[in-house]
């Protein structure tokens, strides 16, 4: 959100640049400037977890946290009171809700059930209720790493299944980036909640995967367009494959905008109404850790999973070669005025290419002609990817 | 709604157009209608509801895991299973109504019973093993530990509630001092036997069951002199020993379940408190001497205020819980204020039951329940069918045993790891939120689409009410129909799921867009975008559905209602976008309205060429 408020109040044509598509911002060209951003911030955000670590939630301490109604007849401090002197130990009260609804929150160490019953019962005295108008929720203190540990299991689990379906959907490079962008939006998801303090709760850690899945299916969208754009990028010189992947960014980011405005409304609501009326609680847990990262899954998307992608595809013969051959052919468009000296440079560089890199120029010129009669048996793993587009293509 | 005016108007227009768009409309009614329907049949021909969960009706809801005995080994389903039904039938004899008992991954059994008329202490107790056990006495001692101003450790007089009679129903007045003076000498000889079986047995049996913590680690923490000390003694230590052993005081239960019986039963700094904490199922191996205690008494005589208990060290048990036959309540009959429970065994615990009698008589026999001596009456004569169970019960309590014993003993241990209970106003009062958020949620992106999108986004609007009108039905259904309950957790998958699904239409639309932007009408861009759409949304939404589904089938905790929905409603958002997103803007694109400049929101192109949208509108 913070993204669109900005370009809202940037000069009105960036806006609107923007809204008819026509923005073309250098993401690619100037990646590296947003890997340092992006290293710097995580690193900033691994700093804050080690100095700081986290508000751990009732859950993996074990605890109860008592909801009693405000009946008018005590104050906050009253109740705590009148639950401390019943043995408990307090860790925290606060107020919850408006108007008829609002209650205390109380919230306790881990008591056996005659002084949760008695601290319950005391509660109730003190505001005038029965005590059975009080909720009350107590958890083991092995109830928190119990639900953490099957959210991990999930996280690898579902980790594996996402980066096979990435890589038989799209290809290698698109499963290896999008899965460092996961890692950069859970480092920084991780450390704004340690930053600000938030408690990390059960629900956090499985909001956590959520936003995993919300992140890649920003990904997706974004790696969509991409292998669109460049798929046939090899049979031409008009541009190389940077040029390509950010001509795609660039068209999917205003859907990306929108996507995550669109995606933190709802949570957004979900938020103001969870801690407005119910104070703590499932849904205040799952919003906040999702409003975070709906924010930073759109984030990594754009400047770190296709420029990653960019980065992988460069060091590939194929690609470099292509590269040359765009570079060559726009010299040869421009060269009127100086023919001699990058003429020369250039042509003795795509000679010494082609020496070194034979094998991969066949094979992909292979893949190239086995994609267009049918495809042989098992086309070379990297030009795979062009090779079953056209014949995707050719079928539609 | 929108459907049905959507797809009555155009059918006219639609049978001379090329491409079909009634059929899709026709397929969606044909679905909405099945679900609605259906619904309406499932609740009973009302307006079906969906279930609610108990934190949106007021309820109690409790989560049972199963104590693992050894770190590797998983209790398979058929043991859940079991021990689901045992707890079923528990719960049901509470007399709470409709309760739900099922299993949630491997070793959770949830609990669920709604409204708020539960007695939470029986309930808690559903999840106990109900391990009976009868152990002779070697020795017994009170403990004091959990008195306040009392000088003297020993306190007669006070005693009578933990002493009951076996055979006859007469109340037995001979406290602890009479029945412990007499077997005291034979009982040193019998404690060092039983203290040396337990040491030279320890190391498998006692430590096995504890996983984490081994008894290595406790001599290490309380020192090498008090674990000497310790595990010499065959007396109550005296004064000056007891200082020497004080860091048995600070072990937690897991710790003391580990240490040898004598020493816990003759270490008077481990108290009963701790002894009663222990891990389910530490007394439990009926090969094993074991320490346990009684249930505090409650004590109030003017100085001296709190509980005692009495520790007793206890021989390997003959007979167990599944030598009885029946179980069921009945009236002490010299007092007949006071419950207890009647315990018929089977032929062969009968052997077994007059064995023991017959060679013990004048010893104690404790009954022990679980980590707890329920009462430990002298044996006066051999008997062999029946015998009474008389702790100080109320009928409620003797009624559970009773059942318990019933029921069977649970093939696995099991710990409280959660109890909510939610009040009925509270309940009220996170359903209304749950459904402000949504509304607001609605509220805000239709507001969003509105401004952007122009007319499209009633596109949007109606699209997110057809998903609205097909996962109503859905989850009614599905509620009435295996049980699916709505809970906060999935309220709030749905409210979540609203921004995924508008993500859907921003996906379509920024195509349609872009193509337009390349100088098509909307007529030709309309169904050039979707091709390329539905692939992108496909693999998009195959995404998220991956991720409900393991978080679904993996998760524990409420956060399975949340993976629910957003599962559910990305299927549902696949089909509206196909049968209804998608249609409906092939047939705006046949009109002029998507061509205007100023309405569509779809133009990208400045006023200042607007002549394709004047040329053909």
């Amino acid at each position: 959100m913070s993204t669109e408020q900005k370009n809202a109040q940037k000069p009105r044509s960036v806006w609107s640049k923007l809204y008819r598509g026509e923005n073309d911002f250098q993401f690619i060209p100037k990646r590296r400037r947003w890997y340092l951003f992006s290293a710097v911030l995580i690193a900033a955000c691994i700093a804050v977890m080690l100095v700081k670590g986290f508000v751990m939630g009732i859950d993996f301490a074990g605890g109860n946290q008592y909801n009693v109604p405000d009946t008018g007849q005590a104050t906050l401090t009253e109740v705590e009171a009148a639950a401390a002197g019943a043995g408990v130990e307090i860790a925290s009260g606060q107020m919850a809700g408006s108007g008829e609804d609002q209650s205390f929150i109380i919230r306790t160490a881990v008591t056996d059930l005659d002084t949760s019953q008695e601290a319950r019962q005391a509660m109730a005295d003190e505001v005038g209720v029965g005590s059975d108008q009080i909720s009350v929720s107590e958890v083991s203190a092995t109830w928190g790493a119990a639900v953490s540990q099957q959210a991990l299991i999930a996280l690898v689990v579902f980790l594996i299944l996402i980066t096979a379906f990435i890589w038989l959907r799209f290809e290698r490079r698109m499963a290896v980036a999008a899965l460092g962008a996961l890692g950069h939006d859970l480092l920084l998801t991780a450390g704004i909640f340690s930053l600000i303090g938030f408690e990390v709760t059960p629900s956090t850690m499985v909001g956590m995967l959520t936003i995993l899945a919300y992140s890649l299916y920003d990904t997706v969208v974004v790696f969509d367009k991409v292998q669109e754009n460049t798929s046939n990028l090899l049979q031409s010189r008009r541009q190389t494959f940077a040029e390509g992947v950010n001509d795609a960014v660039n068209m999917t980011l205003m859907r990306s905008l929108n996507t995550s405005l669109i995606g933190a409304l709802p949570v957004g609501a979900l938020l103001f109404i969870g801690v407005g009326m119910l104070g703590v609680g499932t849904l205040k847990d799952l919003a906040l850790v999702l409003f975070v990262g709906i924010i930073t899954g759109t984030y990594s998307s754009v400047f770190l999973a296709a420029p990653w992608v960019v980065d992988m595809a460069e060091r590939s013969p194929v690609y470099k070669k292509h590269n040359q051959k765009v570079a060559n052919k726009r010299a040869g468009k421009g060269d009127d005025d100086e023919t001699a000296r990058p003429k020369t440079a250039d042509r003795s560089d795509e000679v010494e290419l082609e020496v070194l890199d034979p094998e991969p120029a066949t094979a992909g010129a292979a893949s190239r002609s086995g994609g267009g009669g049918g495809g042989g048996p098992r086309p070379g793993a990297r030009p795979s990817g062009s090779g079953s587009r056209q014949r995707r293509k050719k079928r539609r | 709604m929108a459907s049905v005016t959507g797809a009555d108007r155009p059918r006219k227009k639609i049978q001379r157009k090329r491409l079909p768009v009634a059929p899709y409309f026709l397929a969606l009614l044909a679905v909405i209608g099945l679900l609605w329907a259906a619904s309406v049949a499932g609740a009973g021909l009302k307006f079906p509801t969906p279930k609610l969960g108990l934190d949106l009706q007021g309820g109690l809801s409790m989560t049972l895991s199963a104590y693992l005995q050894d770190s590797d080994q998983e209790p398979d389903d058929e043991t859940m299973e079991q021990a689901r039904q045992i707890i079923e039938s528990r719960v049901n004899s509470t007399g709470v109504s409709e309760p739900e008992v099922f299993v949630e991954g491997t070793e959770n059994v949830v609990v669920n019973v709604a409204g708020s008329d539960s007695d939470e202490e029986a309930l808690r107790d559903v999840g106990a093993p109900a391990e009976l056990r009868f152990r002779i006495v070697t020795e017994r001692i009170t403990d004091t530990s959990g008195l306040e101003g009392l000088p003297e450790p020993e306190q007669d007089g006070s005693e009578e509630g933990a002493e009951e009679e076996a055979t006859e129903g007469e109340g037995g007045q001979e406290p602890a001092d009479e029945t412990s003076e007499e077997p005291q000498e034979d009982t040193t000889d019998d404690a060092a036997a039983g203290g040396a079986q337990v040491d030279s047995t320890d190391p498998e049996d006692e430590q096995a069951p504890q996983g984490d913590v081994t008894i290595e680690d406790v001599w290490e923490k309380v020192g090498p002199e008090a674990a000497e000390m310790a595990q010499s003694l065959n007396s109550a230590p005296d004064a000056a020993s007891a200082a020497t052993l004080e860091p048995f005081g600070e072990l937690t239960a897991e710790e003391v379940g580990v240490l040898p019986a004598n020493v816990q039963f003759y270490v008077p700094n481990i108290t009963c408190e701790q002894l009663d904490a222990r891990p389910p199922g530490s007394v439990q191996d009926p090969e094993v001497a074991v320490a346990a205690c009684s249930s505090p008494e409650e004590v109030a005589d003017g100085e001296t205020t709190g509980t005692y208990s009495e520790k007793f060290l206890l021989q390997p048990a003959d007979v167990v819980g599944s030598d009885v036959a029946e179980a069921d309540v009945g009236v002490d009959q010299a007092n007949l204020n006071r419950f207890v429970v009647n315990v018929q065994f089977t032929a062969d615990g009968a052997d077994r039951w007059g064995t023991l009698t017959q060679e013990n008589v004048g010893q104690d026999v404790a009954i022990v329940l679980d980590n707890e001596v329920v009462s430990a009456p002298t044996i006066r004569e051999a008997s062999r069918n029946s015998t009474q169970i008389s702790g100080d019960f109320s009928s409620e309590e003797a009624n559970q045993l009773a059942e318990q014993l019933n029921f069977g003993s649970l093939p696995i241990n099991f710990v409280v790891e959660t109890i909510n209970e939610v009040t009925a106003t509270l309940g009220v009062v996170q359903l209304e939120a749950g459904l402000l958020a949504m509304a607001i949620g609605l509220l805000l992106v239709f507001l969003y689409c509105l401004a952007y999108y122009r007319v499209m986004g009633f596109i949007v609007l109606g699209s997110l009410l057809t998903a609205t009108v097909v996962l109503y039905p859905t989850v009614s259904l599905l509620g009435s129909q295996i049980g699916l309950t709505l809970t906060l957790a999935g309220v709030a998958g749905f409210v979540v799921a609203i921004g995924i699904t508008a993500d859907s239409f921003v996906v379509y639309f920024e195509r349609i867009k872009e193509e337009m932007r390349g100088g098509r009408s909307a007529r030709s861009a309309v169904p050039r975008a979707w091709v390329r759409t539905r692939r992108t949304l496909l693999s998009a939404n195959a995404i998220s559905i991956i991720a409900a589904l393991v978080l679904y089938m993996l998760a524990i905790g409420p956060v399975r209602a949340f993976a629910f929905a957003l599962g559910l409603s990305t299927l549902v958002n696949v089909m509206v976008v196909f049968l209804f997103t998608h249609p409906i803007a092939e047939w705006l694109a046949r009109g002029k309205l998507l061509n205007n400049v100023h309405l569509s929101g779809l133009h990208t192109r400045t006023l200042a060429v607007p002549g394709k949208a004047a040329s053909r509108g």
